[in-house]
């Protein structure tokens, strides 16, 4: 099959000796980025960008590194989620529910195994769908013109503000945020100069490598300076990381389930790996019914969140790279990156960049051979960085943060744009506001402009040109489901999810480490 | 009461985001949207978005106390003033002062914040000014000393 020959086509290109280089420093930085409470891939990313601009590496090695970074930060994660009940990034809080109880039990090694196992299970058979879902995607979309892309937008921005935290009425209050900030620069239409108050730097529009890492990662070092208690440490006894093969047959199918249902939840916008992650929990405790001990130490209470919330990143690249919208903050900013190499992701991508798309899915197989390796045998290593304390780690994060964000443009005034918009995010966080769509809104901002009034030149300026196809209606129909099923029941959809779920933030964002 | 306050404060900031959008001046051949119309319905959005906060606040909000608030102002002149001493004094100057204020904040002891602090600026210099070819400051006061 086609298919076959393209992937091993892709191998080629992921096992030149620079890809397999990045990717293994990609899963590497990963684990520990996911691990770290505080950093998060969404920043890890962000910073990496202007060191890849820097090192001039192809388009193809940047990707299968910043993939490692996000997929490998799904396998760190767990690690701080079990030792220390304190999730590396929001998309484990499940898996605090019941690693937390076995690592306190003295489990902790059965836990972090089994963990690195489910991530591995849900990784690569997402893989699978990223391989053959992706193409038959890009081959639907390309019907899609102006009008149909500027509709998928909103569609985007309405699921994201309903699903990533408490409020829907504070995510599209985020959105508007975002959309306002993505609107200052030259008009790419005309090249008349909006809120740009004259000032020069701006002239560009803002940075979305400064935006990123002021809304993130200073952001984030304002809310920990708020929490008085001192640094965490590893009490748990970790033993051997490894788990029988009673406990292996146990979770097998529950792995299997929550991969699939974690993957489809990954690739619809908004829904994410946090989301997956609760969602394959809430479903494994209903399906062990009595049999289970979920919330008391259950193996399979870790297996399901680690497999979905794997699943679930591969998923979210599918809308990323063959429609160009991506649906979450992290893979907004890969877009961004993506489209400062002058690279449009789209329905012809995978076709027009075929070493690309294949070279990263090979990597990506790789990538989580090399975690399992990293997350098994050589887990030791790793939870001796949780001990670093937190007054060496945050100046640490802080001080890279600002070489990333000056390295862009040798530019101090975006630090200060960098520092207002950490001021912006910290006071968005404790108000229960989402950052995340605040990102997403100032990538997909000026496409959505740019879709609309393309749409209504081609149109002669007929308003109707918005309903004129079937795909624009359909699309129209999800908007509107997306809107009114946290309006009708009153609650998002991701309380919905349980008392647990509560507790969740941004999927992109860094956890709060209280 | 925050989510009121913030509201207002959004909804005040729309109103001078439609003005100056109304006064964006273009001529617009064959775009029948133009550049000020997008703005406009983005600041109309975002004002009936703030208007149901407004009537209907969400959250009660625990903002840190006054100690605390010191803390973060610290924080934030750090940023700022790090931002402007990076060219003047260059960048490990900058990052050892900056570092060790910040470590200093989180409750590191004086002695070994000052020591991780020249660690990591002189680390970080090497690794991304000399391996990685990134171009960061060497200082104003220092030229000619090179």
């Amino acid at each position: 099959m086609d298919a076959f020959a393209s992937l091993a086509g892709g191998f080629q290109t992921a096992l030149s000796p620079e890809n397999l280089i990045f990717a293994f420093f990609g899963v590497l930085l990963g684990t520990v980025i996911g691990m770290l409470p505080g950093i998060g891939p969404i920043n890890g990313i962000a910073i990496l960008i202007p060191i890849t601009f820097a090192l001039d590496i192809n388009p193809t090695t940047m990707m299968i590194l910043f993939a490692g970074i996000y997929y490998g930060s799904q396998y760190g994660n767990s690690i701080s989620a079990i030792l220390l009940n304190v999730p590396g990034t929001a998309s484990s809080v499940a898996t605090t529910l019941d690693g937390y109880e076995m690592s306190k039990r003295g489990r902790a090694g059965p836990a972090l195994a089994m963990a690195a196992i489910a991530s591995f299970v849900g990784g690569t058979l997402a893989i699978f769908g990223l391989a053959f879902l992706a193409p038959l995607l890009a081959q639907w979309a390309i019907r899609f013109g102006p009008a149909e892309y500027f509709v998928l937008i909103v569609f985007t921005f309405t699921t994201v503000s309903a699903l990533t935290g408490k409020h829907f009425l504070k995510g599209l209050i985020a959105t508007g945020i975002g959309l306002m900030l993505s609107l200052v620069g030259l008009d790419p239409g005309t090249g008349a100069q909006r809120f740009t108050f004259g000032l020069l730097p701006l002239f560009d529009g803002i940075d979305f490598v400064s935006a990123t890492i002021g809304l993130f990662a200073v952001a984030e070092v304002f809310l920990l300076l708020e929490l008085t208690k001192p640094g965490t440490e590893v009490r748990a006894k970790v033993g051997r990381a490894m788990i029988s093969a009673k406990e292996f047959a146990q979770s097998f199918w529950v792995m299997i389930r929550s991969a699939v249902s974690g993957f489809l939840v990954g690739v619809l916008p908004g829904a994410g790996a946090t989301i997956a992650a609760f969602l394959a929990y809430a479903n494994e405790q209903r399906w062990a019914g009595k049999s289970g001990t979920f919330g008391e130490g259950d193996i399979r209470g870790v297996a399901a969140p680690e497999a979905a919330n794997n699943a679930a990143v591969s998923g979210a690249l599918i809308p990323l790279l063959t429609l160009g919208v991506p649906g979450s903050g992290t893979t907004a900013v890969i877009l961004a990156a993506l489209l400062s190499l002058n690279l449009n992701p789209g329905p012809l991508f995978i076709s027009q960049q075929p070493d690309l798309f294949w070279g990263l899915v090979a990597s990506m197989y790789i990538g989580n051979v090399m975690l399992l390796i990293l997350n098994l045998p050589l887990i030791g290593l790793f939870i001796r960085l949780l001990l670093i304390p937190r007054w060496v780690l945050v100046p640490g994060v802080a001080v890279i943060g600002y070489v990333a964000v000056y390295s862009v443009n040798s530019s101090v005034f975006d630090l200060m744009v960098m520092t207002g918009l950490g001021v912006l995010g910290y006071l968005m966080r404790k108000m229960n506001v989402p950052v995340a769509p605040v990102i997403l809104a100032l990538v997909l901002g000026p496409m959505m402009e740019t879709n609309l009034r393309r749409a209504l030149s081609l149109a002669q300026g007929d308003w109707q040109v918005v309903f004129g196809s079937g795909i624009t209606w359909v699309l129209w129909a999800m908007v509107a489901g997306s809107i009114l099923l946290p309006v009708l029941t009153r609650r998002s959809p991701v309380a919905a999810l349980g008392a647990a779920a509560a507790k969740r933030e941004d999927d992109d964002a860094p956890t709060r480490s209280d | 009461m925050s989510d009121r306050v913030a509201a207002a404060v959004l909804i005040a900031l729309s109103l001078g985001f439609i003005w100056m959008a109304t006064n964006i001046q273009a001529s617009a051949f064959n775009d029948p949207l133009g550049p000020k119309w997008v703005p406009i319905l983005v600041g109309i959005f975002l004002i009936g978005a703030c208007l149901a906060l407004l009537v209907r606040p969400l959250t009660t909000v625990n903002w840190p106390d006054g100690t605390t608030w010191t803390r973060l102002a610290l924080c934030l002149a750090g940023f700022v003033a790090y931002a402007y001493l990076l060219v003047p004094i260059g960048f490990i100057v900058a990052t050892t002062l900056a570092y060790t204020l910040f470590a200093l904040l989180f409750r590191g002891r004086p002695i070994p914040a000052l020591i991780a602090g020249v660690v990591f600026s002189v680390g970080s210099y090497l690794l991304f000014s000399v391996a990685l070819d990134l171009f960061l400051p060497t200082g104003r006061i220092f030229q000619g000393w090179f």
